[in-house]
């Protein structure tokens, strides 16, 4: 017995140290895109980006090295399914970097988010694997986890994307793009969501199967539950707010923000609101 | 009918985006007041909105008939959308150009022009305000090019939101078409299963048997703070924060209730049924909810029968007992071992909350032991598994048409 506890904090001491050094990846990219920022150079941008890119192969190493360790899928606490959120995020927005644009500060976003996840988990989550608890032991709930934080991840990059053309859009030639060249932000930020869309929706879904299997019952209206349907639900809008002509430039870049806003609730902020307004907490989860 | 105000207005994109903000509002309003809860109730979890508690039914905003009115027009507006998707589809096919909203506009090409960069160049100039190319009617000695604005009729996209409507009508389905209960059985018994008012089942429910399944929970004892945690991380020390395993620390990592279906006192079908694993008979599903015990105890030479977790009085004290742990332990070694079965007793502190307590020690069936004064003997126990049904026939369709409606939206993409 003794011999199996000390093996398991052996590995739980590698993968934490990692983890720890991702971390720092992450900071360290933020840095390099933070001086692209002011400093308005493409190189930095470029360095920020593989920086990402390094922190992300590392980070790939952690989630096999958990997953192997103990034999299942590492999505089951907030401390596993935080790092897998921040994992996405920076894989996301390597698939996008993929297409080499010649402005690299949609990674800014993306590399805080990362490293806050990063951090969060690490200095306030217990990092053991507990046992799972009987209304966790779902495939279900696997894939809900699994999905959703998929279509956060790709939800981040959108808004970081987008952000970074509301930004750009009034200054095309101090970044040197042209017209055309700017609008493509608007457009990615718009293909990333029809990405995202199904992501989440898939991730409610799967989300209510799980409940009806666990507890009898596919939908509470319990906090968490409601604020992922208003993310849907906003993030439905900005779909159709792209379809009409006069909304595309002015409405919808907004609207794609505070759909990554709700997000941002459905995700950790709920604990917090319900302080903040004095909402007795009935049904909210621990986060 | 289709030149009606209201039928426009049903038809149309904007209106779809206003009635999701209004939805989103209604769903906003739910999360910032606690649901099916009473009034007062809420105001001594400390509520503070209490207007809209009392007189606008915030209380239970999913059940108000503006909300299911709201829902109710969304539904009528994906109708009608996609009726009207289709209709102008229908005629496109048939060659009837739609007239009317949907904006036209034509160009004659010259002879002689080039025309992949003219096409280019109206393509950017148009596609800002909504327009795209439909009809290309160029030869070498010039023609025509078509550009319309309007509603896409992507085919996939009108039978996804054909998909989105039946889903909203199934949710008024599940929402006013089920039924639901709970039912909780002892080993070896058999009950009837209620429907609605005074029907019942066609068939009974027999318990065989029910069991708990533990497992070992190690806890590692890592520095709570922040800095001294990034500290234990980087220096040798952190080691000493090692996995361990207290005496009696498990999790429950299963509740089993070994289920019969029987009709005319002949099993038809046996499952067991977990959480996460329900049992699915004739329109039925039951869920493995929780347990029941019944704790008999000697307190004094006088027998008491207790529910674990609700005080009771001792001598001169108020005390409280556990519930009772037993089950199979399987430990991280890979072997397993039969719990004893036991509970643990506690005094509750004068005048204080169930949690203000002190643990006198543990009991386990058939000892007796002197505590707090008083000769206590744990004779018995029973222990019931409670489930709860439910009756919902359209659940079942809504997760396959949902995932279909996933699919669908994904092929769009391409
Ligand atoms: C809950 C209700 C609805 C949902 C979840 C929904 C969802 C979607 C999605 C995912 C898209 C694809 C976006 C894209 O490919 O760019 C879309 C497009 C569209 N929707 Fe909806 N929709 C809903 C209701 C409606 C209604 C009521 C209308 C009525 C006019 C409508 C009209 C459109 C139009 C015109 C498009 C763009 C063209 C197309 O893709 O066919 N939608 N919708």
């Amino acid at each position: 017995m003794t011999e199996i506890l000390e093996l398991k904090t052996v590995a739980l001491f590698i993968e934490l140290r990692v983890f720890l050094a991702v971390s720092f990846l992450y900071l360290t990219a933020i840095i390099f895109y933070l001086f692209n920022l002011f400093a308005r150079d493409e190189v930095t941008g470029k360095i920020g980006t593989s920086v990402m890119a390094c922190a992300t192969v590392l980070h790939t190493f952690i989630i096999l090295f958990r997953w192997w360790e103990a034999s299942r899928p590492p999505f089951h606490t907030l401390f596993v399914s935080l790092s897998w959120f921040a994992w996405c995020s920076s894989a996301t927005l390597l698939l996008v970097m993929a297409k080499k644009p010649r402005v690299h500060l949609a990674g800014l976003p993306v590399a805080l988010l990362s490293a806050w996840a990063m951090f969060f988990a690490l200095l306030t989550r217990d990092p053991a694997p507990p046992p799972l608890s009987p209304p966790l032991q779902s495939s279900w709930f696997l894939w809900h986890v699994i999905i959703a934080f998929m279509s956060y991840a790709v939800f981040v990059v959108a808004c970081s994307v987008e952000l970074l053309y509301l930004y750009i859009r009034n200054r095309p030639y101090t970044v040197k793009l042209t017209r055309q060249e700017v609008e493509t932000f608007h457009t990615n930020a718009y293909i990333l969501v029809v990405v995202g869309f199904p992501l989440l929706t898939f991730g409610i879904v799967s989300g209510a199967a799980w409940a009806n299997d666990a507890w009898g019952r596919f939908w509470s209206w319990d906090p968490k539950e409601t604020w992922s349907l208003i993310t849907w639900t906003v993030f439905a809008v900005y779909l159709h707010a792209m379809k009409i002509p006069r909304w595309r430039d002015t409405y919808a870049p907004y609207i794609n923000i505070l759909g990554f806003v709700c997000m941002i609730v459905t995700f950790i902020g709920i604990n917090w609101i319900s302080k903040l307004l004095g909402i007795p907490s009935m049904h909210v989860y621990a986060v | 009918m289709r030149k009606n105000v209201i039928y426009r207005h049903l038809a149309s994109t904007k209106t779809a985006i206003y009635l999701l903000l209004v939805l989103s509002l209604f769903f906003l309003i739910g999360t910032i007041f606690p649901q099916g809860v009473g009034l007062e109730e809420y105001r001594e979890a400390g509520g503070k909105f209490i207007f809209g508690a009392r007189y606008l039914g915030f209380l239970n905003i999913f059940q108000s008939p503006l909300f299911l009115l709201a829902g109710l027009l969304l539904t009528l507006n994906t109708l009608v959308c996609t009726a009207e998707r289709i209709i102008v589809l229908a005629r496109r096919r048939s060659g009837e150009w739609h007239p009317g909203k949907e904006g036209r506009r034509s160009y004659a090409i010259p002879a002689g022009s080039d025309i992949p960069d003219l096409l280019l160049r109206l393509k950017a100039a148009l596609k800002k305000r909504g327009y795209k190319l439909r009809r290309e009617e160029v030869s070498e000695s010039g023609g025509t090019l078509t550009f319309a604005r309007g509603i896409d009729l992507t085919i996939t996209s009108i039978l996804f939101h054909a998909g989105i409507f039946l889903c909203l009508l199934l949710f008024y389905s599940t929402h006013y078409l089920s039924y639901e209960n709970v039912l909780s059985l002892y080993p070896g018994e058999t009950k009837e299963v209620e429907l609605l008012g005074e029907k019942m089942a066609p068939f009974q429910l027999k318990l065989n048997e029910f069991s708990t399944l533990y497992e070992d929970n190690p806890k590692i004892a890592f520095p709570p703070k922040a800095h001294m945690k990034i500290a234990a991380l980087i220096s040798k020390a952190g080691e000493k924060a090692a996995f361990k395993l207290e005496p009696g620390a498990v999790a429950v990592s299963d509740w089993i209730s070994d289920l019969s279906i029987q009709r005319e006192g002949k099993e038809v079908l046996r499952k067991k049924v977990e959480v996460n694993v329900p049992l699915r008979h004739g329109g039925f599903t039951f869920y493995q909810m929780g347990y029941d015990q019944e704790v008999e105890l000697k307190v004094g030479g006088e027998t008491r029968t207790i529910s674990p977790g609700k005080p009771f009085e001792g001598k001169q004290e108020r005390l409280m007992i556990s519930g009772v742990r037993h089950g199979t332990l399987n430990r991280i070694d890979g072997s397993s071992e039969k719990i004893k079965p036991f509970f643990s007793l506690y005094r509750l502190k004068e005048g204080g909350s169930r949690k203000d307590r002190e643990k006198l020690g543990d009991l386990s069936l058939g000892e007796r032991r002197r505590i707090a004064g008083i000769a206590v003997t744990f004779s018995r126990f029973r222990e019931a598994s409670v489930l709860s049904y439910r009756v919902d026939p359209s659940v079942g369709i809504l997760y396959y048409l949902s995932f279909l409606v996933i699919i669908l939206i994904t092929a769009r993409l391409y």
